[in-house]
């Protein structure tokens, strides 16, 4: 009975299932502009280890993260050694913490950022592809173009900086696994925050 | 940081607690079932939300975004991080992919603390503090602190202002299915079970609601088929599956009628 039922609902719910980025699976490709009108594509940086920030400046759980200098000094961190650092903004325009490039330069230059790049994907295209559902939602990219973690930056959910120190922050973790050729873990967290302003 | 605490603590007392708080678009406050309790009975407590229109706070699972209300209490010198009896939530949906689960308009948290025996006949004092996320399209992270005064005695006498506050909750409670459901994963999709004569008709008009998180996707939504003596669904798994419960809860809501059906693996 079941062994029936399962290959016929397969069929029929296959258009809807297969999503892309799945951990231990080639990221999915994509070209996006940044802040300052240049184009990225993730095969740019085959060879580097990527990671992926979703962010919204007006976020609270964002801000958590920016205010704190949690954010900025894990961006530093990774850059120092070679690590490429994506931050992605896939609000729509007219949403909540959707911005042009001037704008994101802005924030980003008042908070300290230390990105590679800052990529606006105003149709959200990226950020469905990856299945971003928050700010922030982390992943983590490695040489090869596997993706190694998708999820939360830290393991406490709240809005309340009091808490980073108390937390285990995912991302640093993920790239020293992934540096000394060692398994990601966790590779998969729940990540936590604003929804992403699709 | 201290410097904010030092200056937080100072406005506290300088506007002392208070049962109620106006936060951003939250209406919020502290109360019981009862003005008057035993020593060595429970308080029925109950955290009172009055969202602005258009806006929600969060279930036990909140979904692909937010975060669940949470609230610690204090009394007879005894800190408790109170588990709610959360009513029936609803689903608030962000887009076509995306779903949260919460509360609108004007619900109560309830939750039960145990008071011990040896409390002292007269005042009692009750301090709590909640935070929760509060979000329309924009999110606003809120907290408060609140004090409740009661009385110990012989009698336990309800609080005539709020018995409607706590029925609506206790109707909206959901009721525990017996046992005989299931579940499996099965590669990307996990299945679900349930006994037919738990439902004779289908379970098709009742609103799912995983309270169980990471197992399957929060937008899913089941359509129920016969297979001999049960109803089965399969739903897409949870992005963020890691490895399969123990037990997984879900919800099936119609109207004030909710069921939580514990289901086993199979």
């Amino acid at each position: 009975m079941k062994m029936k039922l399962i290959p016929l609902l397969s069929l029929l719910l296959l258009p809807l299932w297969g999503h892309a980025a799945k951990v231990g699976e080639p990221a999915p490709a994509f070209t996006l502009t940044d802040s300052n009108g240049q184009t990225h594509s993730l095969a740019d940086f085959r060879g580097k280890t990527v990671v992926l920030e979703w962010t919204n400046a007006e976020c609270p759980f964002v801000k958590k993260h920016y205010d704190s200098d949690n954010m900025q000094s894990q961006q530093r961190a990774a850059t120092a050694g070679g690590v490429v650092w994506l931050v992605i903004n896939s609000g729509a325009p007219g949403k909540q913490g959707h911005v042009g490039g001037a704008e994101a330069n802005r924030i980003q230059g008042d908070w300290g950022a230390a990105q590679t790049a800052y990529l606006i994907d105003a149709d959200g295209k990226v950020g469905r592809a990856y299945d971003a559902k928050t700010t922030p939602h982390m992943y983590v990219i490695d040489g090869d173009g596997v993706l190694r973690y998708n999820g939360a930056i830290d393991s406490i959910p709240s809005a309340d900086q009091a808490d980073i120190l108390k937390a285990v922050q995912y991302v640093p973790a993920a790239l020293m696994a992934v540096a000394s050729g060692q398994k990601v873990d966790p590779a998969l967290t729940r990540p936590y925050g604003c929804s992403v302003k699709y | 940081m201290r410097m904010m605490t030092a200056l937080g603590l100072m406005i506290l007392f300088q506007s002392g607690w208070a049962d109620s708080a106006r936060t951003d678009h939250l209406q919020s406050q502290l109360i019981s079932e009862h003005s008057s309790v035993r020593a060595g009975g429970v308080l029925m407590l109950g955290l009172l939300l009055e969202h602005d229109p258009g806006w929600h706070t969060y279930w036990k699972n909140p979904g692909d975004s937010g975060l669940e209300t949470r609230m610690q209490v204090r009394l007879a010198e005894e800190e408790h991080t109170v588990a709610f009896l959360w009513p029936l939530p609803e689903r608030v949906p962000l887009d076509a992919q995306l779903v949260n689960f919460g509360y609108k308009g004007r619900v109560v948290l309830p939750t039960v603390v145990p008071l011990p025996a040896n409390l002292p006949e007269g005042p009692l004092q009750i301090e709590a503090s909640a935070s929760w996320l509060v979000c329309e399209e924009a999110c606003i992270p809120g907290r408060a602190d609140y004090s409740l005064t009661l009385t110990v005695g012989e009698a336990v006498i309800p609080d005539p202002r709020w018995q409607e506050d706590f029925a609506r909750s206790a109707r909206r409670q959901p009721r525990q299915a017996s046992a005989g459901s299931g579940f499996s994963v099965e590669g990307d999709r996990v299945r679900l079970r349930l006994p037919r004569a738990l439902f004779p008709e289908s379970p098709g008009s009742w609103v799912f609601f995983p309270e169980t998180a990471e197992v399957v996707r929060n937008s899913g939504e089941p359509r129920w088929r016969r297979q001999g003596r049960d109803w089965v669904a399969v739903l897409e798994r949870n992005e963020f599956f890691t490895s399969a419960p123990a037990q997984f809860d879900w919800l099936l809501v119609r109207g004030d009628d909710g069921i939580r059906v514990s289901a086993d693996p199979d």
